[in-house]
């Protein structure tokens, strides 16, 4: 099961997707390509403790996480 | 007829079912507030307040929980040792190469680390909105390592115990950039070092001619 993770107030909200299902997989790719439209990174653990940006939607990656567009603080 | 009941109705007792309901309510906000918080307030609160608060600490300290478990699972063995050990954990620069410190915390937690290992200058830049500490942490994790430029971009710069100004800001670019012009610096400088080398030995010789 590959892993979307999107960061909120609630912590993270996370959407479970089978990679060998179409449909789950496409829903998984709007999902994508909603949130980086709205300005969230979405970043990708190619392995233990890195981390790369995804700035295609891989259904192959795991766990993505999403968080919202920089702000200087 | 009100003015009479008015006062007495102020102080007449509560149901000890409704005082005990509160005294556990007044607990639970008690331990999930953070320590050094004033409780002057909370002894005057209603019931229904005080659940409605309880409730509110109750979200945000299983929010701050998820953050960290996400923030722990995305860290290294090592970064995760020296996190529990010490509040903090490094990471690399991913443009730059430069050593950052990543505190617990949300605000100006970032510690960008010179040569030595000592505190160069500290940023201040998260992701937007009101997300969990360890969650922000992470942002900034992964920011460093795949966006560092971007980040530094964003960030509010601070020098140690100071507010960084626009000429710190100017140092911050040439620190980054020196590199790039470090080489032709230095040629130029050797050029000119070799140049007034000439100027002197001549007119020391052409006197003497």
């Amino acid at each position: 099961m590959a892993i979307q993770v999107v960061m909120d107030h609630t912590g993270d909200t996370r959407h479970h997707f089978d990679a060998n299902d179409e449909a789950a997989v496409e829903e998984a790719r709007k999902r994508f390509v909603r949130l980086t439209q709205a300005g969230f990174t979405a970043a990708v653990r190619p392995g233990q403790g890195t981390s790369a940006l995804a700035r295609r939607f891989d259904p192959t990656a795991e766990e993505t996480v999403f968080f919202p567009r920089l702000v200087g603080g | 007829m009100a003015f009479v009941t008015l006062p007495l109705a102020l102080f007449r007792k509560r149901p000890p079912e409704v005082e005990e309901l509160r005294a556990r309510q007044l607990a639970r906000v008690r331990r999930l507030l953070p320590s050094g918080h004033s409780l002057l307030n909370l002894e005057r609160m209603s019931l229904e307040r005080l659940a409605a608060v309880g409730d509110s600490l109750e979200h945000r300290a299983e929010a701050e929980q998820k953050g960290f478990t996400l923030l722990r699972s995305w860290l290294s063995p090592d970064q995760r040792r020296q996190f529990d050990e010490k509040s903090y954990f490094e990471v690399i620069g991913g443009d730059t190469g430069t050593r950052y410190r990543i505190h617990r915390g949300h605000v100006v937690n970032v510690v960008a680390l010179n040569a030595a290992g000592r505190e160069a200058r500290r940023l201040c830049f998260g992701p937007e909105g009101k997300l969990a500490t360890g969650d922000i942490m992470l942002a900034q994790k992964i920011a460093l390592e795949t966006m560092e430029r971007a980040a530094l971009v964003t960030a509010n710069v601070h020098a140690p115990n100071r507010q960084v100004t626009a000429g710190d800001r100017m140092l911050t670019i040439f620190d980054q950039h020196w590199r790039y012009v470090e080489l032709p610096i230095m040629v130029i400088a050797a050029i000119g070092f070799f140049s007034s080398l000439c100027v002197l030995a001549y007119g020391i010789i052409e006197p003497l001619r």
